[in-house]
């Protein structure tokens, strides 16, 4: 569970790109297409349709979205729960690798030592979506998550964050 | 020996797929989809009461998930109501 103190602030929440989503949950919308394509068939060919299976045609489809809509909300969330939260004291780093499977992180923004930015790739370069790296002096010392919409933008907001921590904390001369 | 399949085969086997599938088959079907469905909620909305630390957003979410996922329940169970009388 993921507990933000009552004198933290939460600065920024970084997710992974929606075409991560997308592309993670892509077989589900081509299933879509499933009673559609089946009624089509039907209404193309000469069956003599009659009530009955107008109606149980109805109930599949409804049950076959149903579990779409299920599944979908299964990949959401997990896209959705993967994220790196950062206040303005330390980041939280959630991995959600599946439903039941997840690592939580933290590192305090006064341990930065650096963060960087990768972006690799034509799809990445016309989203702008690219994996942000952050190096730590604490024991595990480097950070990742990947495909995340500007990282420049999330850099220049932990970068910020960061100095103003040593600005505090560092005596002036 | 290959053997085409005529409209009147594909006719017969939509009738005795109709014999198979009766009322009670039916309704046990929702019966099974409903409890699939309970139980994947219960998971969901136990993820994101845990897991995140946005109560209203997630508000929201279960808003949509819940009034959607009930308005295919709606439509399975008038279906499955007329399939029966």
């Amino acid at each position: 569970m993921i507990t933000i103190a009552r004198d933290e602030e939460v600065v920024l929440e970084i997710r992974h790109h929606w075409y991560m989503l997308v592309v993670q949950s892509f077989f589900l919308f081509l299933f879509i297409l499933v009673p559609f394509s089946i009624s089509g068939f039907l209404s193309a060919s000469n069956f003599l349709i009659d009530a009955k299976i107008v109606e149980l045609f109805v109930f599949s489809a409804a049950m076959w979205f149903l579990l779409l809509w299920i599944g979908f909300f299964v990949i959401w969330t997990s896209y959705y729960l993967d994220v790196w939260i950062v206040t303005n004291k330390r980041v939280i780093a959630v991995e959600q690798r599946s439903l039941f499977s997840r690592e939580i992180s933290e590192f305090w923004l006064e341990k930065i030592q650096d963060v960087s930015v990768e972006m690799h790739g034509l799809i990445p370069t016309l989203l702008h979506f690219g994996n942000l790296r952050v190096q730590t002096a604490s024991e595990a010392r480097h950070f990742i998550i990947r495909n995340v919409p500007y990282p420049e933008r999330a850099k220049e907001i932990i970068f910020k964050k960061h100095e103003e921590i040593m600005k505090r904390t560092t005596p002036s001369v | 020996m290959q053997r085409n399949i005529s409209v009147a085969d594909a006719e017969r086997f939509l009738k005795d797929f109709l014999n198979f599938v009766n009322p009670p088959i039916l309704f046990a079907i929702f019966g099974l989809m409903a409890l699939c469905f309970a139980v994947a909620s219960m998971i969901l909305v136990y993820h994101w009461k845990n897991y995140d630390f946005n109560r209203a957003r997630i508000k929201k979410v279960q808003t949509v998930y819940f009034t959607v996922s009930g308005i295919f329940f709606f439509v399975m169970s008038i279906a499955a109501v007329l399939y029966a009388l």
